[in-house]
């Protein structure tokens, strides 16, 4: 049976003291596995440098980028092991959207339907 | 004879969710989850905010997600 292809996004949280090219770098890097993985890129976003809530690793500032892709789950593995491992990644979430974005529409049709 | 006590009406609380369905529960929504944390940064409950159950669900866990990524702060003194 063929997987089924979901919509995933990744946020990942970079050191605040990364020159620009080498968090370039490390952007194409990510979306390099996606790709050559089987994945389609959607939508690449990255924040200016932002303050942290809390230090971590005595890093008070850091750059948020997020990653929006479809694919199968068998590349997650993969990017998990690539972030969790990258000395310029203080943290990253990955999450599942293709139930959310199900959900939120779902949501949005029942308020929208009495209005007629 | 006992003191009369005006009765003290309580303005009705609503869902902000309900209200406005465009308001989106995630956890890069920083500036609306801080809406619903309290000033040492934990999670309001049902009760103070008026959220339905319905979605306090997700925005308890949206707020944790934030709280992971630095977002928002797991306790603030």
């Amino acid at each position: 049976m063929a997987e089924q292809v979901k919509e995933y996004e990744c946020c990942a949280l970079f050191k605040g003291d990364l020159e620009t090219e080498a968090l370039d770098a490390q952007i194409k890097a990510v979306s390099d596995l996606l790709t050559t993985r089987g994945g389609h890129i959607a939508r690449t976003d990255r924040w200016n440098k932002r303050y942290l809530a809390y230090p971590i690793k005595d890093y008070h500032e850091g750059y948020y980028v997020i990653f929006r892709w479809f694919s199968t789950k068998e590349l997650l593995p993969d990017l998990d092991y690539l972030l969790k491992y990258n000395e310029q990644c203080l943290r990253h979430l990955v999450l599942d959207y293709t139930e959310k974005e199900r959900k939120k529409r779902k949501r949005h049709g029942k308020v929208q339907a009495p209005q007629v | 004879m006992g003191k009369f006590k005006p009765p003290r009406f309580k303005q009705r609380k609503v869902c902000a969710f309900t209200v406005d369905p465009q308001l989106p529960i995630d956890y890069k929504a920083v500036a609306l989850l801080r809406k619903f944390i309290s000033d040492r940064g934990k999670i309001l409950p049902r009760r103070r905010t008026g959220t339905c159950a319905k979605y306090q669900r997700p925005l308890a866990k949206a707020i944790k997600h934030a709280r992971y990524m630095a977002l928002l702060p797991y306790i603030q003194r």
